[in-house]
């Protein structure tokens, strides 16, 4: 499992400038992984199933469910520089190809059809000092299911190692599921998280991302809509404080008609943080009536921060609604004038605009002991930096 | 009314062509050192103009084609002769140009646009500038308007020297160093400290020969606290093979001055547009771009401005209109380096009958620029599902005290908005024909008079074909 290369992640599907650095990823230096995580759930709900795959069953079975053909054909949009991907995801074929090597196993969560589970099912992974772990896993919710799964994965703060996770969602007729990722592991950490998921018609995906750790984060999400009436929503929420990087990847591909899409992204930059976000809906054609939205919001707290976006529709049918907005910059004037006014000096007026922005994201996190957790860990972070 | 649809745009106006005769000097096709050499011995360059000549041939066969943007694959510079001139030599009388040359430009009507609406004129028929005059008015404010190759030689050799090729040197991509190594043609245009020229200059450049190039280079320096408004025209006849455009406009805007640049351009559907724009902006200077595209097979266009001065400011207006056989890559960049500098982008893009629009831009608030300010505002309007439009706007910030807003839509005419006309008596095909001329007045209405009348009968010749 030794890989010491360096790795092109998260490619946009029509390319712009070279010279801006935007047009994809590179994750480089030491790779090598020394364990791979694992899921074991005690007392799964009934009509919940979740058994192991080894990695060329998982490539079976997710080639037995992908999106179809056409994805591949045209994952590529404008410019064919994607590895071709059977079943895509935000990160990509070289990141595909790196974590098949590198795992043994692959987690298969399945739910069966009709299946409400009505609590959260919560996924816990603990990364410790030195740990260099993968984990991949499949979610199925056959037709009809409606499942939320919480992956809640950390280390200590001082923690160093490499945490590579590949999520692949499978959403049949009328199934919803509601996948949370919280990530506080250690800023010592190098840390990518890749989700492609396939919806099917009426099916509801929503996704809630907070990732406040980590020195490091590549994190890709793709979700191809091929089903009539598909939605998918979402909120990311992270942070890029002292000298992290965050880099993103979002891509919808909306294929079906009256799909739609939702996803806003939240994000504080302070000391040298540095973030990169590429974020594309991409309207097929026969996707009539579909609607795609994407917002961004950034909050610039340092001189030395580095903020990039790329904002991108692709569109191929007339009868669609395609929009995307984004806000850059420090905290506003008015806003600043009027906390001051109230007695509140600029650091602490600038704390409670950093909480009450990735409050909103931790606020919809199901689990309360978790969300005090992540609360508490924005909290300190900015504590730490103040200090 | 008579009854309309948006269709594409008929250029049957513009389409209309003199065959060359033995009066007209054609450069074999093809590029090598000595076709380089051949143009610069025949425009009597000076020896460094023929040095940066055959440095940026190299750097042009060092470099890659771009690998983003459309396919410009259909474009073999092989079969591209890159000077096509008339042997006659640039008149400053409208009487002693050819008259298979005067009589495209009467047609297009720049004589009449000369006497009626601007200071001073540049006619450009392929390779060499054939006509070029400025009101005693306005030279006797100071004001340079002439051949960049009478500047080359004369007394404005040093400023040439200066300032050509300094904003877009051949390094930058492979057809600024093509644009470096065959230049041929253009305006230089010096506006003296503190004088407004009232009315518009007009460089008009039209294409005619078959299987040609056209490289024009257009240098504008506005000095300090000055005033102008220059405006560029450019169409060509359809022909079966490409035609290729590597121009190259560079704009010095100094202390306090201001300048708006604006274009219409309507060349052919066979024409590879390939052209590059870019203005240095000083302190307290603004620079307006208005920019209206409706020709070409393929373009890339995208004028960048560096907003290098402390309470520099510029805004960009633009529309593209990409019809059959169209695949129209347009937009613009903004490099923000002063303090308290501000930019807007506004444009507005139609597809149709599966004509490709892609609106490509940057913002980028380099470490310097606090206190700087952007907003971009892009909208696409698709006619049909054989269309395709896309939008990549990318923004880079890299100080926390600067402020950037960006929005896109895209969509659809509005049901709503072509029911409410039909409830007034309007037809359905004429409701959708005023709502796209509606939503490219972003740019007419930033035009003088005339331009907006021809911009809009781009559009509306169009609209009346059905």
């Amino acid at each position: 499992m030794a890989h010491d290369n360096t790795l092109r992640v998260g490619h946009i599907p029509a390319l712009t400038w070279n010279s801006l650095k935007m047009n994809e990823g590179s994750v480089s230096g030491d790779l090598t992984l020394n364990a791979q995580t694992g899921v074991s759930f005690r007392d799964l709900p009934q009509g919940v199933t979740h058994r192991k795959l080894t990695m060329d069953q998982a490539s079976r079975w997710l080639s037995d469910h992908a999106p179809g053909q056409e994805a591949e054909r045209f994952v590529a949009g404008k410019v064919p520089i994607y590895h071709p991907q059977t079943f895509g995801t935000g990160l990509g074929g070289e990141y595909e190809a790196f974590l098949n090597k590198a795992c043994s196993r692959c987690d298969l969560l399945e739910v069966a059809k009709g299946t409400q589970v009505e609590s959260p099912l919560s996924w816990h992974i603990d990364f410790y000092d030195g740990n260099r772990a993968a984990a991949a896993q499949i979610i199925h919710l056959e037709e009809g299911a409606c499942l939320t799964l919480i992956l809640d994965y950390a280390s200590d703060r001082e923690a160093a190692g490499l945490a590579a996770l590949s999520t692949r969602i499978v959403l049949e007729r009328d199934a919803r599921l509601t996948f949370v990722t919280a990530q506080t592991l250690g800023r010592r950490f190098l840390h990518l998280s890749d989700i492609g998921a396939s919806q099917a018609d009426a099916s509801r995906l929503e996704i809630v991302d907070l990732d406040l750790g980590a020195g490091e984060s590549f994190l890709g999400i793709q979700a191809e809509q091929i089903g009539r009436g598909a939605v998918l929503s979402g909120h990311m929420g992270y942070m890029a404080v002292g000298d992290q990087k965050v880099d993103i990847n979002y891509n919808v591909v909306q294929r079906g008609k009256k799909t739609q899409s939702d996803f806003d992204f939240d994000g504080v930059l302070e000391g040298k943080g540095y973030k990169s976000f590429r974020g594309t809906i991409d309207f097929r054609n026969g996707a009539c009536a579909a609607k795609g939205n994407e917002q961004e919001s950034v909050l610039l707290l340092s001189p030395d921060v580095v903020n990039k976006t790329l904002p991108i529709i692709l569109c191929e049918e007339e009868d669609v609604e395609g929009a995307h907005g984004a806000t850059i910059g420090r905290l506003s004037d008015e806003m600043l004038f009027y906390m001051t006014s109230r007695g509140i000096d600029k650091e602490t007026a600038e704390r409670i605009m950093v909480r009450a922005r990735l409050d909103a994201v931790a606020g919809k996190v199901p689990d309360e002991a978790l969300r005090e957790k992540l609360t508490a860990y924005i909290e300190e972070t900015f504590s730490d930096e103040a200090n | 009314m008579a009854n309309q649809k948006v269709d594409d745009i008929d250029r049957s106006f513009y389409d209309f062509r003199y065959e060359e005769n033995e009066d007209f000097y054609r450069m074999r096709s093809g590029l090598t050192e000595e076709i380089v050499r051949e143009i610069s011995e025949a425009k009597h360059d000076p020896k460094w103009m023929l040095d940066f000549r055959l440095k940026s041939l190299e750097i042009y066969n060092r470099l890659e084609i771009p690998n983003w943007g459309a396919p410009i694959d259909g474009l073999n510079m092989d079969n591209i002769s890159t000077y096509v001139r008339n042997k006659a030599d640039m008149k400053r009388s409208w009487d002693e140009v050819p008259d298979d040359i005067k009589n495209t430009f009467e047609r297009l009507g720049i004589p009449q646009a000369e006497r009626e609406s601007l200071a001073g004129v540049g006619a450009q028929y392929d390779s060499e500038l054939v006509y070029h005059n400025l009101q005693q008015e306005v030279a006797d404010q100071g004001v340079v308007y002439t051949d960049l190759e009478s500047a080359l030689t004369g007394e404005f050799e040093q400023m040439c020297k200066d300032y050509f090729m300094k904003l877009v040197p051949p390094t930058d991509h492979k057809f600024a160093a093509l644009h470096g190594a065959v230049w041929s043609g253009g305006s230089f245009v010096y506006v003296p400290k503190g004088v407004k020229v009232e009315v518009p200059l007009q460089s008009y450049f039209r294409l005619n020969a078959r299987g040609a190039g056209q490289f024009e280079h257009t240098l504008i320096i506005v000095d300090e606290g000055a005033d102008l408004h220059f405006i560029e025209g450019c169409s060509a006849p359809k022909y079966d093979e490409s035609n290729l455009h590597a121009g190259c406009v560079e704009l010095y805007v100094k202390r306090g001055a201001r300048l708006r640049y604006s274009t219409i351009e309507n060349w052919s559907k066979n024409m590879y547009n390939l052209n590059t724009k870019r203005a240095l902006v000083e302190e307290d200077a603004v620079m307006e771009w208005v920019s209206g595209s409706f020709g070409s097979h393929v373009s890339y266009l995208y004028p960048t401005t560096i907003l290098r001065g402390r309470n520099s400011h510029c805004e960009f207006t633009g529309v593209t209109f990409a019809g059959a056989g169209q695949n129209l890559d347009t937009g613009a960049r903004m490099i923000h380096m002063g303090k308290n500098t501000s930019s807007f982008i506004n444009t507005k893009s139609i597809c149709k009958s599966g004509g490709i629009s892609t609106y490509r831009s940057s913002v980028e608030i380099k470490k310097t620029a606090r206190g700087a300010k952007a907003a971009v505002s892009c909208g696409s309007l698709m006619l049909d599902s054989q269309s395709r439009s896309d939008t990549i706007p990318a923004v880079v910030v890299e100080t926390n005290e600067a402020d950037v807003g960006h929005e896109a839509t895209i969509g659809r005419i509005s049901d709503d908005a072509v029911f409410y006309l039909m409830s007034r008596g309007v037809s359905e095909e004429e409701a959708r024909a005023m709502i796209v001329s509606g939503f490219a007045s972003d740019v007419s209405k930033e035009l003088p008079l005339e331009y907006a009348a021809e911009m809009n009968n781009l559009i509306k010749l169009e609209m009346e074909n059905g």
